[in-house]
């Protein structure tokens, strides 16, 4: 059996999905509400998949995925979503998520997409491929330098809203350092202000993370 | 200044200057001891000014070119004639006091306090002169009573100053603050802005070129009662000038003020581009510069009643006040569009929340019975499962619609039926003892809390299970005619705090402002309560 833990904010996805693995080759070893609980479950329970919602709350999917993947032994992951950004595509891309599914496709998708990831293989949404795709003709030309980690942390904050202050309590650092960080990205990135920034943050970010 | 008679500065001059030159004449008539000194050369001299005044009030009435030319000239005659009037009368009829006021405050109204200033200082020097003239050549003339008329002069002078700086700036009869109050939504503050400052001013025809930063030139037009907004062919070279002019472009005049107030005569095609003024058949008006933090604009009203260099002065208030009529239409639709904007991504999470996430999830659960039905299993008691909750979801989905699209008020005894309706649900959905209780009379509320308090509990509940690990939620509505009141009482742990200030769940507080009510949150006996209150009426948009 092949034992999975899932990470759903909504009990109704996740009695469904209970429903379905139900007389199958998975077993469900253990759910989780948000992110901090998926860490956790993730640690109990040692599953060999986690089938993981990007929208949760406390820590969102992608921080789970983050944190797992920079330690040594890590399930493989998949993603559940009901949609997916561009820049959250490219960074499971370059995190190596071995599946993602949507949410609102056919559901065989899931089981199918768990078969591929169980034998070792990676799956991928139809729709989701057919963006990936697009994407990579989109980002052939880019000529933009590539983004630092900390660069990327730093336009995440700015798309949230989160003001000079708030940020540097984040980091860890002097508000000072922030506004320094900030006009170092808007030089590299050829912006002028912040609030073209944060509206331009999924196309700075999914082609950086495309260069990863 | 009266609007029947449109009384601006120069007319009101050239009229006091041939009131006073009236009324010298006769008097000095009268007075059979005037004039003391040659009584025909004076006599002579006040009929010709009176001629004189006659004439310049005559020429320049409707002629604003023409006062402006002919300010400096007859400020020069009036200073003249005032010194032969000191010399040649004497007694309670001269009239050299009256002048001396008269002539300072033309320099007042006209100009400021320097050249007020100047002709103050111009006109004792003179009278000293004329007075030391006068004790040298008639004999019994006393001195000192100059000396003590130049002292009362002097003070009157400083009088004068002062109110050349502060006091005197010509004003719009009708307020234009008042006109441009109203920015109104629904029409281009260009409309609204040209048809209040054409009312501010009087004007027959008005022009608008309005270029917004990175957008389309606009341009207003208004001819007597028709109105037009239209998109402009891109405007080169429209340089704006820093204040208000007058411009008359058959005649190829225009007339400026620079710092210090004086009157500038140029050339209009210095300041309006000839093939922009074609366009907007300009023919005489006034222009007004208009700018903002967002785009710059240049207005014209023409057919104006008595133009006059007043205008300037009133330009440049209107300019001042389309601005900031500009800038709070700006605002307010900024502010229109960013509550749409909020109400648009609130509707957006509440459907991804309920109906995206339950028919994904009933996807799933359909698949799994088709693979269950594949193992030859009964599919009943899932399919009465799955059924009881569509049925439970379209009711709650059939409320937010009623209460999206529904008439202004609905009976709270609706509002406690959903709300009961809800509770159990969330009992279900959570897993836990969700309760409702109502303690509120029978009331109409508004739509708009209707459709908040259910999204409110929701998202408490949800709150109250995710983050504080909630088994039970107690919910308590009352009210009364003012405030729809929520308790939500919850098991959970306590909300994260920052010293002795709770955090309270950013969409809930956020949700509460925009319904125009107030959250709280308390801890006590190892429960947590939040207290909403709505304003029973709806928010006060």
């Amino acid at each position: 059996m092949t034992r999975i833990v899932l990470a759903d904010d909504h009990p109704m996805i996740r009695t469904a999905i209970e429903v379905l693995l139900r007389d199958t080759r998975y077993k469900l070893e253990g759910t989780a509400r948000s992110g901090v609980e998926a860490i956790a479950e993730v640690d109990r329970a040692k599953p060999d998949i986690l089938l993981v919602d990007l929208e949760m709350p406390e820590a969102g999917g992608m921080e789970v995925i983050r944190t797992l993947r920079g330690r040594d032994k890590t399930p493989r992951i998949v993603i559940l979503t009901a949609a997916i950004d561009d820049s959250s595509l490219m960074e499971a891309r370059a995190l190596g998520v071995e599946g993602i599914v949507l949410k609102n496709s056919d559901p065989a998708y899931l089981l199918k997409c768990l078969d591929a990831v169980r034998a070792g293989r990676a799956w991928v949404d139809p729709e989701v491929k057919a963006r990936s795709a697009e994407l990579e003709v989109i980002f052939a030309g880019a000529t933009r330098a590539a983004l630092a980690p900390r660069e990327r942390q730093l336009i995440r904050f700015v798309r949230r809203g989160l003001r000079n202050r708030e940020i540097a309590k984040e980091l860890g650092v002097t508000e000072g350092t922030v506004k320094v960080y900030l006009h170092a990205v808007f030089e590299k990135l050829g912006v002028s202000s912040r609030t073209e920034l944060a509206i331009r943050a999924d196309e700075f970010l999914a082609e950086s993370y495309w260069k990863n | 200044m009266g609007r029947g008679l449109q009384l601006y500065s120069g007319r009101v001059i050239a009229l006091g200057r041939l009131l006073l030159a009236t009324s010298f004449l006769g008097a000095i008539a009268v007075d059979i001891s005037q004039p003391a000194q040659a009584p025909v050369e004076t006599f002579g001299l006040l009929i010709a000014y009176l001629v004189f005044s006659a004439l310049v009030a005559a020429a320049t009435w409707d002629n604003w070119w023409l006062d402006a030319k002919l300010a400096g000239p007859t400020h020069a005659v009036d200073i003249g004639l005032f010194t032969v009037l000191v010399l040649l009368t004497e007694g309670y009829t001269s009239p050299f006091f009256v002048f001396f006021v008269f002539v300072l405050l033309s320099a007042a109204i006209r100009w400021g306090w320097r050249e007020t200033a100047l002709t103050a200082i111009l006109l004792i020097i003179l009278y000293l002169v004329a007075g030391l003239f006068a004790a040298h050549s008639a004999v019994g003339f006393p001195l000192y009573r100059s000396i003590i008329r130049t002292g009362h002069l002097v003070i009157l002078s400083l009088i004068l100053i002062w109110f050349g700086i502060h006091q005197w700036r010509a004003r719009i009869p009708a307020r234009s603050e008042d006109l441009l109050a109203d920015p109104k939504l629904d029409r281009s503050p260009l409309e609204t802005g040209l048809t209040a400052a054409m009312t501010a001013l009087g004007a027959s025809r008005g022009v608008f070129l309005w270029i917004e930063d990175a957008g389309e030139p606009q341009l207003a037009t208004c001819e007597g009662s028709q109105l037009t907004v239209a998109s402009f062919e891109p405007v080169k070279g429209m340089n704006l000038t820093s204040g208000a002019f007058l411009y008359d472009i058959a005649r190829n005049r225009a007339l400026t003020r620079d710092a210090q107030r004086n009157l500038l005569g140029r050339n209009p095609s210095d300041l309006i581009e000839p093939h922009l003024a074609a366009d907007l058949k300009l023919d005489e008006g006034v222009a007004v510069p208009v700018r903002t933090g967002t785009g710059e604009g240049q207005l014209f009203l023409e057919d104006l009643p008595g133009l006059s260099t007043d205008h300037i002065d009133l330009g440049d208030q209107l300019s001042l006040d389309l601005a900031a009529h500009l800038q709070r239409h700006a605002l307010l639709k900024a502010a229109g569009e960013s509550a749409e904007a909020r109400s648009r991504l609130t509707l957006a999470r509440d459907l991804h929340d309920s109906v995206v996430q339950f028919l994904a999830g009933a996807a799933f659960r359909l698949e799994a019975m088709k693979r269950s039905e594949a193992s030859g299993r009964t599919l009943e008691p899932e399919l009465n499962e799955l059924k009881k909750l569509m049925l439970q979801e379209q009711g709650e989905l059939r409320g937010f619609i009623t209460a999206l699209r529904g008439g202004s008020q609905v009976a709270m005894a609706d509002l406690v039926r959903d709300l009961g309706a809800l509770a159990d649900r969330l009992s279900r959905q959570w897993a836990i003892d969700c309760t409702f209780k109502s303690e509120a009379g029978d009331l109409m509320v508004s739509t708009n809390v209707h459709l908040d308090a259910h999204q409110l509990v929701r998202e408490a509940v949800a709150n109250a299970v995710r983050h504080a690990q909630a088994t039970s939620v107690q919910i308590v509505l009352t009210a009364d005619r003012r405030f729809v009141r929520l308790d939500l009482i919850n098991n959970g742990a306590a909300f994260p705090s920052h010293g002795e200030q709770v955090e309270l769940p950013q969409s809930l507080r956020e949700r509460v402002e925009q319904a125009g009510g107030n959250i709280e949150l308390s801890r006590g006996m190892d429960v947590t309560k939040l207290a909403i209150a709505l304003p029973a009426g709806g928010p006060n948009r």
